[in-house]
């Protein structure tokens, strides 16, 4: 019973002191800013500011690094969330991120394509990619 | 005619059917390439007092007489995006409608060119995006409401053919999507305008003075030089939606056994003018909007609501209201006769007050209730009209599950 209330509060602890980063390809060299990544992530803006097209890329539904993403840079609910992308993608506005499933996958996707931004625990971030903000 | 109809119901139904089985054999949403989505509701409704209630949705769906009924409203939507080039996409969805007896129908079919990632030229059969809600109108998960308040949302031409320029422009604090378009719809028969025509004129009754159906009059509408511009902006919380549509139209009337040869009256090219505004504000639970909108020498019509998110319950307000410009019937209903068409008291004009709740199960799956105040102000009858004095008052509940997959 101890060991799982040690447990328990170690992950408690873990994930209330883990930090969340917003990440980029390490040779992507656009400057963005928070403003820019929520129009990302909304479907609102769809290229860098050199032009280059922007693939943002999250997590499937019930990841808690996408429902705190959602939540504190979007301002979103998961419900609102899906609400919304409803409307883009039934009027044809847009097409919601890339879900991935893991962060190991998200990293192997940010790493190999300049045009991708995500989202990952800053603990995981190496030099493949480079973080453009924290949340 | 019939033979046409035929050929592009086979063609919805194939469609449907390589969309069906795209998603039993995948078993998952999305490939890099190949985007398939959708979207159902199971709308149920009754009549708490008076004769009927009658939404006036497209297709003339949403008449609820007596008892339950679960099919006039509900809906089932199918989306394919296909990827076919780097800047190539096309986009088609296929609705399978209880108004249509479940029968699939292909609603849109388009081609997107992507000039940049932030615009786009699309081409083929597409949404007429008059309103704030066009667009979704159908898909029930995206808003509070059981349906969009419909008072306010009375054009007869819902898709049109044509082409659309649609423009992302990010301005430092905002963003601003521009959408011009231009195209032409061909609706023969007008199921929305016909079912409003045998309300309003042709209602019969038995020996005893029952209601016992409409006369079987037709109309049809040609929609041509449609030109539209629409303009939404979203800063943060705050969104502004300008819509404008300019074009001509030739209404046409059938008397009953007389569609499609002799046509009674009508034949004629009108100008079309439709100008739609819309606010809202969501900002941490609170959701409020204000639509108004007007249709050049027809009707002006309005809604605002407020929808307040506490948990998953959502609860919500709204108020609708619809004021036609005819003025030819008399006070009292038909059975009083015709008055000055200048200057007598209007035919249409009615307004809604309703309250319902959404419960939100997961993020994908809904379920809501209202009820609803239908007020009947007009000299002309709105649905239908047991006592015959043009005064159609309802109160109507209803209830849905509305889903997105």
């Amino acid at each position: 019973m101890k060991t799982i209330l040690f447990i328990l509060l170690s992950v408690v602890a873990f994930s209330a002191f883990s930090k969340n980063v917003v990440i980029m390809n390490a040779s992507n060299s656009n400057a963005i800013s928070e403003a820019d990544i929520k129009k990302i992530f909304l479907g609102k803006k769809g290229a860098f500011d050199d032009g280059s097209k922007v693939l943002p890329v999250t997590y499937t539904e019930g990841d808690a690094i996408r429902a705190a993403f959602n939540d504190g840079m979007l301002g979103k609910s998961e419900t609102k969330y899906v609400a919304y992308w409803s409307k883009m993608l039934f009027t044809g506005a847009g097409v919601p991120p890339q879900e991935v499933a893991s962060q190991d996958e998200m990293l192997d996707v940010i790493s190999k394509n300049p045009s991708t931004i995500g989202i990952i625990e800053e603990s995981k971030v190496n030099d493949s990619v480079k973080v453009v903000a924290s949340f | 005619m019939r033979h046409v109809h035929q050929n592009r119901t086979a063609l919805s139904i194939g469609l449907g059917a390589v969309l069906l089985s795209a998603f039993a054999s995948t078993g998952a949403f999305a490939n890099s390439d190949l985007r398939l989505s959708g979207f159902a509701s199971l709308v149920g409704g009754t009549v708490v007092d008076g004769d009927g209630y009658w939404a006036r949705l497209p297709e003339a769906a949403g008449q609820y007489e007596s008892g339950w009924d679960f099919q006039t409203e509900s809906r089932v939507g199918l989306q394919a995006r296909y990827q076919a080039a780097d800047k190539l996409a096309l986009t088609g969805q296929v609705m399978i409608r209880g108004i249509n007896d479940f029968e699939p129908e292909l609603e849109w079919l388009y081609a997107s060119y992507y000039v940049t990632p932030d615009a786009n030229i699309s081409v083929g059969r597409m949404r007429l995006p008059v309103y704030h809600y066009s667009d979704f109108m159908d898909v029930g998960i995206a808003y509070p409401w059981l349906r969009v308040p419909s008072d306010a949302y009375s054009l007869a031409v819902t898709n049109y053919h044509g082409v659309a320029f649609n423009y992302n422009w990010d301005w430092d604090i905002g963003t601003t999507s521009f959408k011009l378009y231009a195209g032409q719809q061909d609706t023969d028969p007008n199921d929305l305008i016909t079912t409003i025509e045998q309300y309003k004129t042709e209602q019969l009754y038995d020996d005893s003075g029952k209601f016992r159906g409409v006369r079987g009059v037709t109309t049809t509408k040609k929609y041509e030089d449609m030109k539209g511009i629409v303009v939404d902006t979203q800063v943060d919380w705050f969104n502004l939606r300008l819509s404008f549509l300019d074009g001509k139209e030739r209404f046409t009337f059938f008397a009953e056994g007389d569609y499609p040869s002799t046509p009674l009256f009508g034949g004629t090219w009108a100008d079309t003018r439709f100008v739609d505004v819309s606010m809202s504000i969501d900002k941490g639970g609170l959701f409020a909007i204000a639509e108004w909108n007007e249709y050049d020498t027809i009707y002006e019509s309005w809604f605002t609501s407020v929808a307040y998110t506490i948990g998953k319950w959502v609860p919500y307000i709204f108020y609708s209201e619809f004021e036609g410009t005819l003025r030819f019937i008399a006070p009292g209903g038909i059975t009083a006769g015709f008055e000055d068409g200048v200057n007598g008291s209007l035919d249409d004009s009615y307004s809604t007050v309703a309250i319902g709740v959404r419960y939100n199960i997961n993020p994908r799956t809904a379920i809501k209730a209202e009820f609803l105040d239908f007020s009947d102000d007009g000299d002309a009858a709105v649905f239908i009209d047991e006592d015959r004095d043009g005064d159609t008052d309802a109160q109507a509940f209803a209830v849905s599950l509305d889903i997105a997959f």
